[in-house]
């Protein structure tokens, strides 16, 4: 009976540790990657809304604050920029949330800045739902689960800190240590990896079983996707114009079965390592292809950075194959007697995940490779590469970075013409006076240590039964907790944002969830183009007349076109975009004064006041996009959504008859 | 636009401001506090770290004050523009509790005045702002619930600031809020909403958390690592920092102060404040005045009143000059604080004045000088015991305890007796034994007993906390020694009273013995396993880029003020009746008047001036419930038309000036929201009995008599009306109307 008991244990410890090894388990060193690329992800886009922040996001521009608040899109919307009126208001902000994504990015304060940055995604989002598309509420997402992560416990400067101060080396034997200080564990354990791993899954499987139109059936997607001109980039346009009805198909099928395929892969529990490379090939392949054919803001980018939270040790053992290659091996011989040298070359040594880099002082001319003399190594550092090839100055500065991965970003200036002299300059100024900028920073110098930087070590992690690891357990507790109720409310929100799921299970939800999904825009409902793909296409065109006389159409600077063909399609910026596709429906017909109030005033906030607009008429001009074989598609009669003063002549009334343009190419 | 303040009150207004376009707000930076000049004394390291080498103030000063530009350029600075780090500290503490109450007092307002269930909803109040350059972060909440939870996080801003955590960004943070919960709702701001937001800017430039603060304290533990008895009962190092903090912060803050009291002054022209009339105009505003104020009035002789005008009039002024005094600015500041004491807090037992009075009087803690820590800290002193903290000087846990206690010991009472307790026995349980001996009352049987010899001092010190007091050689156990222990530190009964609430005491004890009995592992626990016997360590003296970059921070924070202070200057003068025309400034910048208007720091001085308010009126809303019954939302109580009653209104603040504003023409355009909160009081209250089927809204106003002249009948107006079938929008009121329902909105594509 003990027995059966004991074995019992054992075989269900054996599937608990099966399951957590496959469904709770993460690696730090991709959750670092992983910060490094959702930071920039979120930087970019809070960028490109900084550079519009005008139109979209102030008083001036097509949503005041106040109307927003009024008239909200949304239930329950909360956006900390509704508190600022002004451009200069909103772009002190931005220019703070900036902040907070940069240090999110680099991984300082990072706990702090998960925070910051996911109440800053969701303010942004928030203020202007015209411009909020299902990459928005990706990311949103995506700030929001991954909060719970340790996003900085690896590749940041948090992680370079703490390595810093958990052991403080005063010399070259103790640089060369590498297992000490040790790096922090790089499992992390925790019920948010599987909630991450479901979300993913229910993404690709609701946009899959979504897709039951027409269009997905007989393989004719691809074709209208790429016949989205408001959307569409030059290479989609290139794609569609040359690439045969039927590879287009086939690519539609394509499309169909990697999103039918990867929520299987991605849950498959046998040679994950596999299937976790397989999934990330397969959502680069979908969503490179979708992000290089279309703008669809941060959709794609994120979707291919969701991938990179489940790779594991083997995958960097992979990355590591590379990166630690034989050819990368540097030698740094450096000065001893330098403060900012030892420093320095600590931090390199945290920034040197594969070891690449060996030191050795300048006081031990009997360690220093061949090629290498000690009044060279007492003027510059001396960098010896794998092929026993000697570097100086900032040569060998750019063949240390180099050795770091990805340091080839940091350093290629260093060997182009022109800021290479820069770098030499810069080098020899700080060579020359390292001593005295040694002192001047309190860090030692002349083989001086400063009092209090003797050797000290602590451990990172807290040892078990202590104090701190007391307050790990406790935090970890609560953590796990909040994992908990955040998976208990996106479950119930994925059942009710999904009609499949509507039809086969209703789920109450409670007034609670309701308020937290609104307030921070936690949506999930799936269907990217589904049921169906759009048919037609259309853009806003500005029928304005200047106030001497001329036709001007200002988001053009031309005149206005009431064309809906374009063979190029019409480049169209993102929010642009999505605000066009959702001021002509007549739900936001209240909305359209401010669009008429900023038209009207327009010239000022471009400067040209020659430009001013005395009369406009502004039309949603749109045409069903060209069926296979054709070449144009049937213009639709353009729709008035707004108007001001008298237009006359209005170059609208030549399509309100619309006529076949010519013949279709044949398939 | 106009401002919400009333001019015949407090209101510092700004109607003389007119600058239509936005600006940008500087976010000042607040820095550290060292001396510009290096003659004063060492330049202390960061901010909340004592200067090791520091030396007496005194000392410097005598060196400083020469003959000269420089001599005199040292006396003003030590005159006007210092401050002692430990007034500093208090004054952090005093300004957070002023803070936190300001904040609290709003939490049962939240629904009628600052959520969109109220009659200022965030987009109208965003769509006609009551003032240019308005910022308010309070504007992004709309429900009741979320400006619960945004207030909810200001009050935690606010607590830790008071203890002192992260002091700096705490200081900037609670200026954010300040200024941002006084512009959710600008009619009801007064005064006393501008003194504290003025009290808040200015200070946030000072280093408030180098004394008395959880900054600091961490400080001193990394400036000095302990490991010895000796190197515990050094108590020259780590230094507790004394520095005098030098800042044109300082002098702004006093000058302001002055201004405040002198225009005061200058501005009571009228004839109530020349035939003594005035203070009784005060006390029959019946909004304004407290129970205690309406009781008092009736047993006033009229004389009292005439004595109480003057004595305002005089005590204004004196503080005004006291303050300005460049004579034994100590006492003169000290005597100063005193009667501002007298006069504000007299003031505020009688009228509600909102944050006024606590703002005025909290200032003064910044000026507490130096001779009066030198003279009344040893006078404090003695009033405090002294103690033998007897502890294992082996033990890593108990030399970390000792350090702290080293640290919270400012009058430096406490002496850090080495015993050697017999080993300790990790393994034993000795719960069950110590269960036996424990008393009821939380307190160990043998708490106080008299001196034992040394070898069972050594294993007392084995079983549990032991504290001596040398005066009669007594000895004090466990919990006991604890409470003992605190009674040599300022404050320190305070820090332990949780330890005396029953279930706390007993596991406080049991906590104190296991420590002691099992030093191993409470030294693994806490891993200080190393440090007794370990070298010593202190923390490196700054660097010369720590020094390069604090005067770097230094001088920028000093800009910052002198920006601050030109634009408040030319405030002051724009604002004030009593600067002549020629000394205004006609023409000023825009980023000027943002600089003053985004965080509201106005500058006209003039309560109740140039005479006090001779009428008094309220809001009466007669309405209607669903089932009939009579009902005034606004009192919760049926309608009641009296304009005297004689306990007054009994209204706070807020809902004062809203009763006084809003029946003002300049606020018409806010009735509308005025008209939705009533419709949408059952849902404040909610009470669905008490939703309104029909009401008006009057305001009812009566002119005050002196005592000797007849009443005159009160004014009524009829200000609103809904549901009643004479109701109609009053004409000429522009206002989008307000859909209850959002429409149907667009599918997302």
């Amino acid at each position: 009976m003990v027995d059966r008991e004991r074995s019992n244990r054992r075989g269900i410890s054996a599937v608990g540790d099966f399951l957590q090894a496959r469904y709770f388990t993460a690696d730090a060193r991709f959750l670092g990657l992983f910060r490094i690329g959702f930071g920039s992800l979120m930087t970019l886009d809070c960028l490109r809304r900084f550079v519009v922040a005008r139109e979209y996001y102030t008083n001036d521009g097509f949503l005041p604050n106040h109307f927003a608040l009024f008239r909200p899109m949304g239930d329950g919307v909360f956006s900390l920029l509704h508190a600022f009126s002004t451009l200069a208001e909103v772009r002190v902000v931005m220019a703070l949330m900036l902040v907070a994504f940069v240090s999110y990015t680099v991984g300082y304060r990072t706990r702090l800045c998960q925070v910051l940055a996911f109440i800053s995604i969701t303010s942004l989002d928030a203020r202007n739902m015209f411009v909020e598309n299902g990459g928005d509420v990706l990311v949103n997402l995506m700030a929001g689960l991954t909060m719970f992560l340790p996003l900085g416990r690896r590749l940041s400067v948090d992680a370079v800190l703490a390595s810093l101060r958990a052991r403080s080396e005063t010399s070259v034997e103790a640089l060369n240590e590498r297992d000490r200080p040790p790096t922090p564990p790089n499992q992390f354990v925790s019920l948010i990896v599987l909630a991450l791993l479901l979300q993913l899954s229910v993404i690709y499987f609701f946009n899959f079983v979504h897709k039951d139109g027409q269009g997905w059936k007989n393989g004719s997607v691809l074709h209208w996707f790429l016949h989205q001109d408001r959307i569409v980039t030059a290479l989609g346009v290139f794609l569609r114009e040359h690439t045969p009805f039927q590879v287009l198909r086939g690519f539609g099928y394509g499309a169909l079965a990697t999103e039918a395929a990867l929520p299987v892969i991605l849950l498959f529990p046998f040679f994950r390592s596999w299937a976790h490379r397989i999934a990330l090939l397969l959502g680069i392949g979908l969503h490179g292809g979708i992000a290089l054919t279309s703008r669809l803001g941060p959709f794609s980018y994120a979707m291919m950075l969701f991938f990179v939270l489940f790779l594991g040790a083997k995958d960097w053992a992979l990355l590591g194959r590379w990166f630690g290659r034989e050819g990368r091996k540097r030698t740094v011989v450096f000065d001893v007697d330098c403060g900012v040298c030892l420093l320095t070359a600590r931090i390199l040594k945290r920034i040197d995940p594969f070891r690449r880099l060996t030191f050795v002082g300048n006081d031990r001319p009997e360690l220093f490779p061949p090629g290498v003399d000690a009044e060279t190594a007492a003027r510059t550092v001396v960098v010896v590469d794998a092929k026993g090839r000697v570097h100086l100055e900032e040569r060998a500065v750019f063949e240390i970075l180099s050795a770091l991965p990805c340091g080839i970003v940091l350093s290629f200036w260093l060997r182009v013409p022109g800021t290479r002299e820069l770098g030499r300059a810069l080098y020899r100024l700080i060579a020359r006076r390292r001593l005295d900028l040694s002192v001047w920073l309190g860090l030692g110098a002349c083989g001086v240590t400063p009092p209090g930087r003797a050797e000290v070590a602590r451990p990172l992690e807290a040892p078990p039964a202590t104090f701190r690891a007391s307050v790990s357990g406790m935090a970890s507790l609560i953590r796990e907790s909040l994992c908990a109720i955040v998976v208990v409310m996106l479950s119930v929100q994925v059942a009710n944002d999904n009609h499949w799921m509507q039809r086969r299970l209703r789920v109450h939800r409670p007034e609670w969830i309701v308020s937290t999904v609104n307030t921070f825009r936690l949506l999930e409902g799936w269907g990217m183009f589904a049921p169906e793909p759009p048919y037609d296409d259309g853009h806003v065109v500005v029928d304005g007349r200047t106030k001497d006389g001329r036709k001007l159409d200002p988001f053009t600077g031309k005149e206005p076109d009431f064309d809906p063909y374009t063979a190029t399609g019409w480049g169209h910026q993102q929010f642009w975009c999505d605000y066009n596709n959702r001021i002509r429906f007549d739900g936001h017909v209240p909305n359209r004064q401010h669009f008429r109030d900023y038209l009207r005033h327009w010239h000022e906030y471009a400067g040209r006041p020659q430009d001013e607009l005395v009369g406009f008429d502004v039309w949603w001009v749109s045409d069903k996009s060209p069926p296979p074989g054709k070449e144009r598609g049937e213009p639709l009669p353009p729709q008035k959504l707004v108007s001001f003063g008298f237009v006359k002549d209005s170059g609208a009334r030549a399509f309100q008859q619309p006529k076949a343009h010519g013949p279709g190419r044949k398939p | 636009m106009s401002d919400a303040r009333d001019d015949d009150e407090r209101a510092p207004d700004s109607g003389r401001d007119s600058s239509p376009d936005s600006g940008r707000d500087s976010s000042p930076d607040s820095g550290r506090d060292s001396s510009p000049d290096a003659d004063t004394g060492p330049d202390s390291g960061p901010d909340s770290a004592p200067d090791a080498a520091a030396a007496p103030a005194a000392a410097n000063k005598k060196a400083e004050t020469g003959a000269g530009l420089k001599g005199f350029w040292a006396f003003l600075r030590d005159t006007y523009g210092s401050a002692d780090p430990r007034s500093l500290g208090l004054f952090r503490i005093a300004l957070a509790g002023l803070l936190f109450v300001d904040v609290a007092r709003r939490w049962p307002d939240v629904e009628a005045h600052y959520s969109n269930l109220g009659w200022l909803t965030n987009h109208y109040a965003l769509f006609r702002p009551m003032s240019s350059h308005l910022f308010s972060v309070y504007l992004a909440f709309s429900t009741p619930g979320e400006v619960k939870v945004m207030m909810s996080i200001h009050l935690f801003v606010i607590l830790l600031l008071a203890v002192g955590f992260r002091t700096r960004l705490m200081q900037v943070l609670v200026a954010l809020l300040t200024v941002s919960i006084s512009s959710r709702n600008i009619m009801l701001e007064n005064g006393g909403w501008v003194v504290l937001t003025e009290l808040v800017i200015w200070s946030m430039f000072l280093p408030l958390g180098r004394r008395f603060s959880v900054d600091a304290l961490l400080a001193s533990f990394r400036a000095r690592r302990e490991t010895t008895p000796a190197a515990l009962n050094d108590r020259t190092n780590p230094v507790r920092d004394t520095t005098p903090v030098f800042s044109l912060a300082v002098a702004a803050l006093i000058f302001q102060w002055v201004v405040i009291y002198y225009f005061n002054v200058v501005h009571k022209s009228g004839p109530e404040w020349r035939n003594g009339t005035a203070v009784y105009y005060f006390f029959q505003q019946d909004r304004m005045v407290t129970g205690l104020g309406a009781w008092i009035r009736d047993y006033t002789p009229f004389v009292v009143y005439r004595v109480m005008t003057y004595s305002t009039l005089v005590i204004e002024a004196l503080i005004a000059l006291l303050l300005a005094s460049p004579f034994r600015t100590p006492v003169a500041r000290m005597i100063a604080w005193g009667l501002c004491a007298t006069l504000h807090l007299s003031i505020d037992a009688v009228v509600q004045l909102g944050p006024f009075s606590w703002a005025m009087v909290t200032m003064f803690w910044v000026l507490i000088p130096r001779e009066a820590w030198d003279r009344l800290g040893p006078r404090l002193a003695r009033r405090y015991p002294l103690r033998e903290l007897c502890f294992d000087a082996a033990s890593g846990f108990w030399v970390s305890f000792c350090r702290l206690v080293k640290r919270l010991d400012v009058l430096e009472h406490v002496k850090f007796v080495p015993v050697t307790p017999p080993p300790s026995n990790d393994d034993d349980d000795d719960e069950q034994d110590d269960d036996d001996e424990r008393e009821p009352d939380g307190e160990s049987a043998r708490s106080t007993e008299p001196a034992a010899p040394s070898d069972d001092l050594a294993r007392q010190v084995g079983e549990t906390l032991v504290v001596l007091d040398p005066k009669d050689g007594s000895r004090h156990l466990g919990l006991g020694a604890l409470l003992r222990l605190a009674d040599a530190i300022p404050f320190g009964t305070l820090l332990v009273l949780p330890a005396r609430i029953p279930g706390i005491s007993e596991f406080v004890e049991r906590r104190l013995e296991r420590r002691a009995k099992r030093r191993g592992e409470a030294d693994a626990y806490y891993e200080v396993e190393t440090l007794p016997g370990s070298p010593e360590a202190f923390a490196p003296p700054p660097s010369q880029a720590a020094l390069s970059f604090d005067r770097v921070r230094l001088y920028t924070r000093e800009m910052l003020v002198a920006v601050l202070v030109v634009c408040c200057g030319s405030q002051v003068l724009i604002e004030n009746r009593a600067v002549p025309k020629w000394l205004k400034p006609e023409h000023r910048p825009d980023w000027m008047t943002a600089i003053v208007v985004y965080p509201r720091v106005f500058q006209g001085w003039s309560m109740f001036a140039p005479s006090p308010p001779a009428d008094d009126g309220r809001m009466v809303v007669d309405g209607v419930t669903k089932d009939g019954r009579k009902l005034d939302p606004l009192t919760g109580q049926a309608p009641s038309f009296e304009v005297q009653p004689k306990e007054g209104f009994r209204m706070n603040q807020i809902w004062g000036d809203f009763h006084r504003r809003i029946g003002e023409q300049r606020f018409e355009g806010y009735l509308e929201g005025v008209k939705e909160m009533l419709k949408n009081y059952h849902q404040i209250t909610g009470r669905k009995q008490d939703e309104l089927r029909s009401f008006e809204v009057w305001f009812v106003n009566e002119r005050i008599p002196l005592p000797w002249e007849p009443r005159a009948a009160p004014d009524r107006r009829r200000v609103l009306t809904w549901g009643t079938p004479e109701a109609a929008a009053p004409p000429g009121q522009k206002r989008r109307p307000q859909p209850r329902s959002s429409p149907p909105r667009p599918p997302r594509p």
